[in-house]
């Protein structure tokens, strides 16, 4: 065989070797979601996804101002279409983002803030593949994504009585807003019978 | 609009099982003994202890308090997760309430 046949040849055979382990060690444990990404995988989807935002969508300043109102207007958006994943105070502990796989991140933490507005915006308005971050994005609804860049951008300062107020704003059943209901009568010592027995919320 | 839906619906379609055991718990009662590490609360069906962390939030009404602002003998409502065998107070909620 020519020297060049058996260099194409030995290319192939260590690509697919490579792919080979690549894939071994992405899919040892099954489709399993319940393990951590090894940090192999999460280095890999954090290249992946930053060599996915063109870069002049990287390069997007945000066009608003952080204003009071505008903080307010996201944290009320967030509260409703992003806190079951992401938690009110945006560390993912939530039993959605724990179940994902990836996990939701943990937003305060310098892996996303160092993120540029325009990666933040692309993310939310076209979500990652293969990951629970579906695309917001609706046409002519753009400046919604840009107030949530801004309060991504205050997570880390988000204060007590902030969050309290998104509780307040967080998406529920009617089985939880009546538990809720339940809880206020007993705190406001409304109800007269004997104390109520502990619930297991699930 | 139908596609974000749709997402919505899946993600809470694929996270279910995960969230059947949580292993979420809540409970109501009044405080019977209240320190650093846990809270003892006297409920309708008996006594119940849960650790307290440092991410334990306390909340009085609509604002946060501290552990220190809990009294004996009130009403809270704990919000609590199983944790290692134990139950791990995620927030402790209290109200003015008939002493």
């Amino acid at each position: 065989m020519k020297p060049w046949g058996t260099m194409v040849l030995a290319a192939v055979a260590g690509g697919s070797l490579a792919l080979l382990g690549v894939g071994v060690v992405l899919l040892h444990g099954g489709i399993d979601a319940r393990p951590e990404p090894s940090g192999l995988e999460a280095v890999i989807a954090r290249r992946l996804r930053h060599l996915a935002i063109p870069a002049e969508a990287r390069a997007l300043k945000n066009p608003l101002p952080a204003t009071s109102q505008v903080l307010v207007d996201a944290r009320a958006h967030y509260a409703d279409h992003c806190a079951g994943c992401h938690g009110n105070d945006g560390s993912g502990r939530t039993p959605l983002g724990q179940a994902l796989y990836p996990r939701a991140p943990d937003m305060r933490r310098p892996e996303t803030q160092q993120l540029s507005d325009g990666e933040l915006f692309y993310i939310v308005e076209n979500g990652v593949r293969l990951t629970g971050m579906p695309a917001w994005g609706t046409p002519g609804k753009e400046p919604e994504s840009w107030k949530l860049v801004h309060f991504i951008r205050h997570l880390p300062t988000l204060t007590p009585e902030e969050k309290l107020l998104m509780e307040r704003l967080n998406p529920r059943s009617p089985r939880e807003w009546q538990e809720l209901e339940e809880e206020e009568r007993f705190l406001q010592g409304d109800d007269e019978g004997p104390l109520a027995p502990p619930h297991h919320g699930h | 609009m139908r596609h974000i839906l749709a997402w919505v619906a899946a993600l809470v379609v694929a996270a279910s099982p995960a969230l059947a055991h949580e292993g979420g718990v809540d409970a109501k009662g009044v405080v019977k003994a209240l320190v650093a590490d846990r809270i003892t609360i006297d409920t309708r069906h008996g006594e119940k202890i849960f650790a307290l962390t440092p991410d334990t939030e306390f909340v009085r009404g609509s604002k946060p308090v501290k552990r220190e602002d809990l009294r004996l003998g009130e009403r809270v409502v704990v919000h609590a997760r199983a944790r290692q065998g134990a139950l791990e107070a995620v927030q402790v909620r209290a109200g003015p309430g008939k002493r």
